[in-house]
């Protein structure tokens, strides 16, 4: 069954002309600069937790994906656009101090950031808020993990263990003091870039009950489904301690849309 | 009038019993040693491995806070070896917390904004969920402030708890927390904090560079390195810890795995005093190699009485020699001869035959099953002599039987040889050390006994005797086990 399903979605991903993929799709909302989308084919995935009693695979309908994601320009167009985000604007609820903290003014990017970098420091309200006004929504955390863990699709379980070495070595690292340019950290076989490494990402429902649940916390692997899956543990802890306002040096987010 | 007696004496027992249950919470409150109310507040000061924060002189309980933040650096794991260490306090092991029993402890986890992920902590000094770590989940560029109570004396290991657990710890998560018995812990001149743990690279050991984390060998148990304090040579020559003649060095050693257990010992040292599993009391007294779990700990005290560089190993040997995991304790005074002699002589040592003899008593007889030539075949005797001659003989006597100058006799026309065929075998079969003249020329050097067979020794004297200009004598076998037996005899 998996086998097949391998299959097929190799089949998809290898007939797909990646000009298709880029060019069909273009995420252009009013002022923003263009976000090209990369179509993700539905699939099935096995999420790290599950309630009991929910079957083992989630499946995933076919979407629309940022293949980076929103930039600090990109984000300054959405500021000026809507005041009411603005840093001097924005209530504590829906946004704590350290939002938008390494700009330099409201409506000024300033030295210490990279126009053409990930924005890092909004809050939930603010990434949710922003994919609204673009006509788009912020990706589910199961959408989001299936598009991140391309790799293991294409590649089976080597795949996987070269994505998550990868991966362990770059949550390692300390970021640099000012992000690099988005599409910078590599493209998945997908057709997204920099699914992890440059920064962490806001979803729809980080705060899910498998998230914040008792499997969590404490030192057990609980009933994950692959203990051996680090870098999603370090995604799903990491996520199990966020609130909806807070707003961190590392955290960005991208949006989706549904195909009709 | 009855009526009265019996509310009289209901009032009475009433009034017992109150008295009654009020003695037993005093007598409860004095075994406990008359709880004390906490007093004050003040700031933990922590301290960098391998320093301990001083004693606690308090008598009293207060309010401790301590403040500790996890930050990611890229620091040194051996020389041309980095690593991203994920720490308590910008180093690994974490910093060393000291409070007392009873103290309320006010704990502040930082997490630095430059950190990549959320941190917590778990210390084994307390009692509750996850012992702290869930209440201490705290993201980069957040703090969080739980509180504890210090219930138990003891030495006590804390780590992240963040998940993935296990990554958190194998990068250097974890530091010692020690709470002092009300009375304290007897004064010593030195206090060390000791943390063993391990680091799973991605390249060898000593590969050059930044070393990524091997989930690997993680998986599999097999660390890279084995360390003392965070790195290789983190207690190495000017890093050691010191002491001088007749103090007392007590060591907090804990030990965090994440895989492997310790077998922390002090080589040329013996704990006076140990403090098994890190608990309140001295468990054993004059021990060599204690045993440190795996999120556990110990502490270990001992007098040092000779001068001299002592290593601190984990006695899982091939760690200490190929992972890492040494020390050093370096101990300046005066020597006590008494103690230890140092080294007295060295002298030649010419052997006892002892591997010869087990040999022998596992053959028949000595000598028969080796191989011989037909005794009455002069020639192939000496040919197997000269076999035996090519062998063993030549490298000091050389093979024309000249000797060398000075230094290895001859046996080319040797008076000392012709003169004395017993002597010649005896000296084949026991060696023989000191001065000796041979043909007016001194010697003073040593022979090393010989492993051969009667056989073999028949068969090389011979030869020697048939060459080189000799006296043409012929040794047999007989004559070999004879002087053998007599030997054996005499000097057993």
């Amino acid at each position: 069954m998996k086998a097949q399903l391998i299959q097929i979605l190799s089949l998809i991903i290898f007939l797909m002309p990646a000009a298709w993929v880029s060019a069909a799709h273009i995420h252009t909302p009013q002022k923003l600069r263009a976000t090209r989308m990369a179509f993700i084919p539905g699939g099935s995935y096995k999420p790290l937790f599950k309630q009991r009693g929910e079957p083992a695979k989630e499946l995933i309908k076919p979407f629309l994906m940022d293949v980076h994601a929103v930039t600090n320009e990109q984000y300054l167009a959405f500021v000026k656009a809507n005041p009411e985000w603005r840093r001097s604007k924005v209530k504590r609820i829906f946004a704590d101090k350290f939002y938008l903290r390494k700009w330099e003014g409201d409506l000024v990017l300033g030295d210490k950031v990279n126009p053409d970098a990930p924005v890092t420091d909004v809050s939930w309200y603010a990434a949710n808020a922003y994919c609204k006004w673009a006509g788009l929504r912020l990706p589910t955390v199961s959408e989001w993990e299936y598009a991140a863990n391309a790799c293991e699709y294409k590649a089976g379980k080597e795949g996987k263990k070269e994505l998550n070495g990868k991966l362990l070595a770059r949550y390692s690292e300390k970021p640099p003091e000012k992000l690099p340019d988005v599409e910078s950290c590599g493209r998945n076989s997908l057709g997204v870039y920099d699914m992890d490494g440059l920064i962490r990402e806001w979803t729809y429902d980080f705060n899910n009950n498998y998230i914040t649940g008792s499997a969590i916390c404490g030192g057990g692997s609980g009933d994950a489904s692959d203990p051996a899956n680090y870098p999603a543990f370090i995604r799903y802890g990491f996520f199990s301690s966020l609130k909806a306002n807070y707003s961190l040096d590392i955290l960005g987010f991208r949006c989706v849309k549904d195909v009709k | 009038m009855r009526y009265l007696i019996n509310r009289k004496a209901i009032m009475a027992i009433a009034a017992a019993g109150v008295m009654l249950i009020a003695w037993i919470f005093s007598f409860e409150g004095c075994s406990k040693a008359s709880p004390q109310k906490i007093q004050g507040e003040e700031y933990a000061q922590l301290t960098y491995a391998p320093n301990v924060p001083p004693p606690i002189t308090r008598d009293y309980p207060t309010k401790v806070i301590v403040n500790l933040e996890a930050v990611q650096v890229t620091g040194r794991l051996a020389d041309g070896v980095s690593y991203n260490f994920w720490t308590f306090g910008g180093r690994v092991p974490g910093k060393f917390i000291r409070v007392r029993v009873g103290d309320e402890v006010e704990f502040h986890l930082h997490n630095s904004p430059t950190s990549t992920m959320a941190h917590s902590i778990d210390l084994h000094a307390v009692i509750g969920p996850g012992g702290g770590a869930i209440s201490s989940q705290t993201l980069p560029g957040h703090t969080s402030v739980f509180s504890f109570k210090a219930t138990s004396a003891g030495l006590y290991v804390y780590h992240c708890a963040t998940q993935p657990v296990p990554l958190h710890i194998a990068n250097g998560m974890y530091g010692l927390i020690l709470v002092e018995p009300k009375e304290g812990l007897p004064p010593v001149d030195h206090e060390y904090y000791i943390m063993q743990s391990e680091f799973y690279t991605k390249g060898n050991y000593g590969d050059p560079g930044l070393q990524e984390f091997s989930m690997e060998k993680a998986l599999s148990e097999q660390p890279t390195y084995v360390v003392f304090n965070g790195s290789v040579g983190a207690l190495m020559d000017n890093n050691a810890i010191t002491a001088k003649v007749g103090e007392t060095v007590r060591l907090y050693v804990g030990n965090i795995g994440p895989n492997l257990i310790s077998s922390f010992h002090v080589i040329g040292e013996i704990f006076d005093k140990v403090w098994q599993y890190g608990g309140e009391n001295v468990t054993q007294q004059n021990v060599q190699t204690v045993l440190i779990p795996a999120g556990g700990a110990a502490i270990v005290q001992f007098k040092v009485k000779a001068p001299g560089t002592y290593l601190l190993v984990d006695h899982s040997i091939f760690r200490a020699f190929n992972k890492g995991a040494t020390g050093m304790l370096k101990v300046t005074g005066e020597p006590d001869k008494e103690i230890f002699s140092g080294k007295q002589k060295d002298e030649i040592y010419l052997g006892s035959n002892l591997d010869k003899e087990l040999e022998s008593d596992s053959a028949a007889s000595p000598g028969t099953s080796e191989p011989s030539a037909n005794p009455n075949d002069i020639n192939a005797i000496v040919e197997m002599g000269k076999n035996v001659f090519s062998t063993t003989c030549f490298a000091c006597h050389q093979p024309n039987g000249e000797g060398v100058p000075g230094v290895f006799p001859p046996l080319a026309g040797s008076n000392f040889l012709n003169q004395d065929k017993e002597r010649a075998i005896g000296i084949v079969l026991h060696g023989r050390t000191g001065p000796i003249s041979v043909n007016g020329k001194n010697f003073n050097n040593t022979m090393p006994p010989q492993s051969l067979s009667d056989a073999q020794i028949a068969a090389v004297l011979t030869y020697a005797y048939h060459s080189f200009g000799n006296s043409g004598k012929v040794v047999t076998q007989q004559e070999v086990n004879k002087i053998r037996n007599q030997n054996n005899g005499k000097g057993k």
